[in-house]
């Protein structure tokens, strides 16, 4: 598999036509790999694409692969942030969740990457699990600024099909938290990461000033990108494309040379929809001048009109000609995003 | 003449009848393998997805039986309840029929009401017993079954299989020899019977006849006795697979007719053709208008689209003749039509085909079925619509229409039937055991308790065993209430019923119930009741919205949630503004859905 990373690679040198900024390794376990094979593929990636010279280099870690050895690889190998899937600190979350670390093995793994020298770590939690009370969830989120960390990805939990959430949901089994209790989790969240001075740049991310990452809002501001992998998705502007799944077709069409890719041309309608979707998630909102330059004076007098609605309940505010979801929004994005989308 | 057999095959849906159609006209070569199509009677797409024939055709072929060549006339009826009228006209077009019988299952109530139906019209019936290829086959058992129900013998059932071929050919030549020659007078004044008819956008309506007496020619003038009204037979011919234009046709034959007629509604089922200058004398007996049974309001989801709407039901209307709309407006969903049905599912087919073939997208209302309301003034109104009910100081009575429905299933679930019928204000009128362990009962029970979902409970209690047919049987007085349902405070006229008094605060209650399901959570609490005049009798409430959110959405993210979030779009298009309060479409049939 490594191998094929690197033929992708360069099968795919000429896809992004400017300086790479920010390099990703994530999705999944990267770090069941070696330290010396992350080395390897990540000195690939710089031969063959040139940077800026400043870059962000992440590297999404499991707690129980960290100790302070791995981590001082990391960090000589050149990755200079690292996110680490801790999830939660309460044991019994993690069981639910089968997940293989402990709540000890999360407190060293934070420990390990700042003892190596990290000053870039993000940490992963969930909420509106199932059974979690809003208590337990501050806990959670008190514990982890305590950490000292820099950044916290924060997800509400999604119980999609296919999931064995999903599958037990069905059965009755398992009872889907109720939205007022998920909304004061998300309140909770907001509160305590505010005083502790980190700033909410998007739904799921907060992060103390300078340390948002450049990598993931490169994604929403409509910056190409190129993934490389099975099932990774690439963004050149005009067309995204995504590679297949299945491990074993990926092998091999690579070892042929070919690259296996479903390919969609963003038609205007859908680049516009995108920039909604991907706009009003984060904190900066939906410029109104930008979707003027970039699609017209029609669509940005549509989305004034289809917004107003939203303005005046309280999900959204205009500031200074910038369209931002309100804390009560955010928990709503769905609702308002689709509704702001032109078919 | 001699050597002419019309038939029909009676089957239950699925028993095969298709299939065995076919594989006739594979052996007769009017089809060859190449143009073998799976069920090729079934010609409308919806008709081969559920697997039914809605409208009925004719095909004719040719059989070589010990050097003679016969033509043999199959006359195809439709399988559903709905259809009855067309079904009874069908028969009356032929003189035998094959009585196709799932060796698998036996014999349904369905197959029971057109065999009845066929006995009547003194058809020659000749026993099959499909499906003898599959392992699950019970012939022995369903013999009996066929023996005790038409007293034939053992020996006379034909064994056979419509998708290996097994026993086609015994059945070909059973028609042959059982079947009579169809009677009557070439040289009587023409008479012919219209049992079908077709719409074609380039030549108008296909009218399908069989010529009991008389002869026609290409060019004669004719006219159709009941409408009064005279054309030219522009074209005459058999039905092969495609029209075979022929000069003359004589009595006993089957035939199509084309004479320019743009609307379905000037050809009646079961009218008489004669000719204008010689007459017969009088017309065939047993024909009747069929009237809609079943009302409910048709509306454009977009509002806008109205006149368009209009002139896909005119457009439809000229290739289904039993269907009828009229203008209506409703508060809640605007402009749109009150439409009259056959049946509920003549009801999901016009749907449907809006849908399909003119890309319509509507909102179907709570059906109910046509009430005789006789007021104070002594006056008699037909109400079709809940809103149409007079107030009630003007009311004398009110009658409701009555059905006389038949349903066959395995004797275990007899006590699950009666009380099902029972809690539908059914009586029982008779009970007879087919063999050991079928039974039919045949209840009176009021239409209106079987608009709703009688036929999926019937289903459900009898694990699908019982089948069930139905005729209109005629009107009795009824204890009748409105039933308004109100969202947030303001009643939604769509949501309306007319329901018997005892009926109404279960159904209330469940009605709310149901809508709570169905209405999506909204920006803020939605209160759903259900009120008799100002009485509210049941209230559900649906809870504001606070989350709907997705967590993540990376690179690889965006494409999926984008696709899933203009699909959510698309789904809140399909929803109607009632008040302040989004309602999607299937709430307005939510009354159908309830268990």
């Amino acid at each position: 598999m490594t191998n094929c990373l690197c033929h992708e690679l360069i099968l795919q040198r000429e896809y992004l036509d400017q300086p790479v900024e920010t390099i990703y390794f994530g999705g999944g376990t990267p770090t069941v790999l070696e330290p010396g094979q992350l080395k390897g593929l990540l000195h690939i990636v710089q031969d063959i694409f040139k940077g800026t010279g400043k870059q962000e280099i992440t590297v999404e870690a499991n707690p129980d692969d960290l100790d302070r050895g791995f981590c001082e690889s990391l960090l000589h190998a050149g990755f200079n942030r690292i996110s680490i899937g801790i999830q939660s600190f309460h044991e019994a979350d993690l069981t639910l969740m089968n997940r293989r670390h402990t709540v000890e093995q999360s407190v060293r793994s934070v420990q390990a990457a700042q003892d190596a020298g990290f000053d870039n770590i993000s940490v992963d939690l969930i909420y509106g699990l199932p059974g979690m009370t809003t208590e337990t969830w501050k806990r959670n989120v008190e514990k982890a600024l305590t950490l000292n960390v820099q950044h916290i990805s924060s997800y509400y939990l999604t119980i999609e099909k296919g999931t064995i959430f999903y599958r037990w949901k069905k059965k009755g089994i398992l009872q889907e938290q109720d939205d007022k209790e998920g909304f004061e989790q998300f309140r909770v969240l907001n509160r305590l990461a505010a005083s502790a001075g980190f700033l909410q740049y998007e739904i799921s991310n907060y992060a103390l000033p300078g340390c948002q990452s450049k990598h993931n809002s490169a994604y929403w501001k409509g910056i190409p990108y190129l993934g490389i992998g099975p099932s990774a998705h690439s963004f050149n502007g005009k067309e995204r494309q995504w590679n297949v799944s299945h491990n074993a077709k990926y092998i091999r069409a690579i070892e042929e040379g070919t690259i296996p890719a479903e390919k969609e041309k963003l038609t205007e309608k859908m680049l516009f929809n995108e920039a909604v979707m991907t706009g009003l998630r984060t904190s900066g909102g939906v410029d109104l001048e930008e979707i003027c330059m970039r699609f017209g004076n029609d669509a940005r007098q549509y989305f004034l009109n289809q917004a107003g609605k939203y303005l005046k309940s309280g999900w959204m505010i205009n500031r200074g000609g910038k369209l931002i979801l309100t804390e009560e929004g955010m928990f709503l994005s769905d609702t308002v995003i689709s509704d702001l989308f032109r078919e | 003449m001699e050597n002419i057999r019309n038939f029909c095959i009676i089957a239950h849906i699925d028993h095969g009848k298709s299939t065995l159609a076919d594989r006739m006209l594979m052996m007769t070569h009017t089809l060859t393998e190449r143009e073998f199509k799976d069920q090729v009677l079934d010609n409308m797409d919806l008709e081969r997805e559920r697997g039914i024939t809605i409208k009925s055709h004719a095909v004719q072929m040719y059989y070589d039986y010990d050097g003679t060549q016969y033509t043999l006339n199959l006359i195809d009826t439709p399988g559903h309840v709905d259809f009855s009228y067309e079904v009874s006209r069908s028969i009356a077009a032929c003189e035998g029929a094959l009585l196709v019988i799932d060796a698998t299952q036996g014999i349904q109530a369905q197959t029971i009401s057109n065999l009845y139906q066929a006995i009547d019209h003194n058809l020659e019936i000749i026993p099959v017993l499909n499906k003898m290829d599959m392992e699950n086959a019970m012939p022995e058992e369903v013999k009996d079954q066929i023996v005790d129900l038409l007293g034939c013998e053992r020996e006379e059932i034909i064994e056979a299989s419509a998708k290996t071929g097994y026993g086609v050919e015994e059945i070909m030549r059973r028609i042959v020899e059982k079947i009579l020659p169809p009677q009557g007078d070439p040289g009587s004044p023409l008479q012919a019977l219209i049992f079908d008819s077709v719409f074609n956008s380039y030549r108008g309506i296909y009218a399908y006849f069989k010529i009991i007496n008389g002869t026609i020619r290409t060019g004669d003038l004719v006219k159709f006795v009941n409408t009064g009204k005279a054309y030219h037979a522009d074209e005459i011919g058999v039905l092969r697979l495609r029209l075979d234009p022929r000069k003359e046709l004589g009595a006993g034959n089957v035939g199509y007719i084309i004479s320019g007629i743009k609307t379905s509604r000037e050809v009646k089922v079961g009218d008489t053709i004669t000719h204008v200058e010689r007459p017969c004398p009088k017309a065939i007996s047993g024909f009747k208008e069929v009237k809609p049974m079943v009302f409910a309001g048709v509306y454009p989801v977009d509002a806008d689209e109205y006149e368009e709407l209009r002139a896909s039901m005119e457009k439809l209307q000229l290739n289904d003749a039993s269907l009828s709309f009229e203008p209506e407006s409703s508060v809640a969903l605007g402009f749109g039509f009150r439409c009259g049905f056959l049946g509920l599912l003549h009801m999901e087919i016009v749907q449907e085909r809006l849908d399909r073939e003119f890309d319509m997208n509507v909102i179907t209302t709570v059906p109910n079925v046509s009430y005789r309301v006789y007021t104070t003034r002594g006056e008699v109104i037909e109400v079709h619509n809940p809103s149409g009910l007079p107030e009630p100081n003007y009311i004398e009575t009110i009658e409701e229409p009555y059905i006389s429905a038949q349903i066959i299933s395995k004797s275990e679930y007899l006590g699950n039937i009666m009380t099902l019928c029972i809690e539908k204000r059914g009586t029982l009128k008779n009970q007879v055991y087919l063999t050991s362990d079928r039974v039919e009962v045949t209840f009176e029970m009021p239409l209106s308790e079987i608009v709703f979902d009688f036929y999926d409970k019937l289903k459900s209690i009898s694990r699908g065993y019982a089948s069930f047919d139905y005729y209109t049987s005629g009107y009795k007085k009824a204890d009748l209430v409105r039933l308004d349902i109100l969202l947030n405070r303001e009643i939604v006229d769509a949501l309306s019923t007319l329901i018997h008094r005892d009926n109404a605060y279960d159904f209330g209650r469940r009605m709310c119930v149901k809508l709570k399901e169905l209405i999506p959570r909204q920006q803020f609490d939605i209160a759903i009741q259900a009120a008799i005049g100002a009485k509210i009798i049941a209230r559900e409430t649906v809870k504001a919205l606070r989350k709907d959110v997705t967590a993540k959405c990376y690179g690889g993210d965006i494409t999926r949630k984008r696709k899933l979030l203009e699909k959510q779009k698309k789904g809140k298009k399909r929803m109607r503004q009632v008040g302040n309060v989004e309602v999607p479409q299937q709430a307005f049939l939510a009354v159908l859905k309830m268990d």
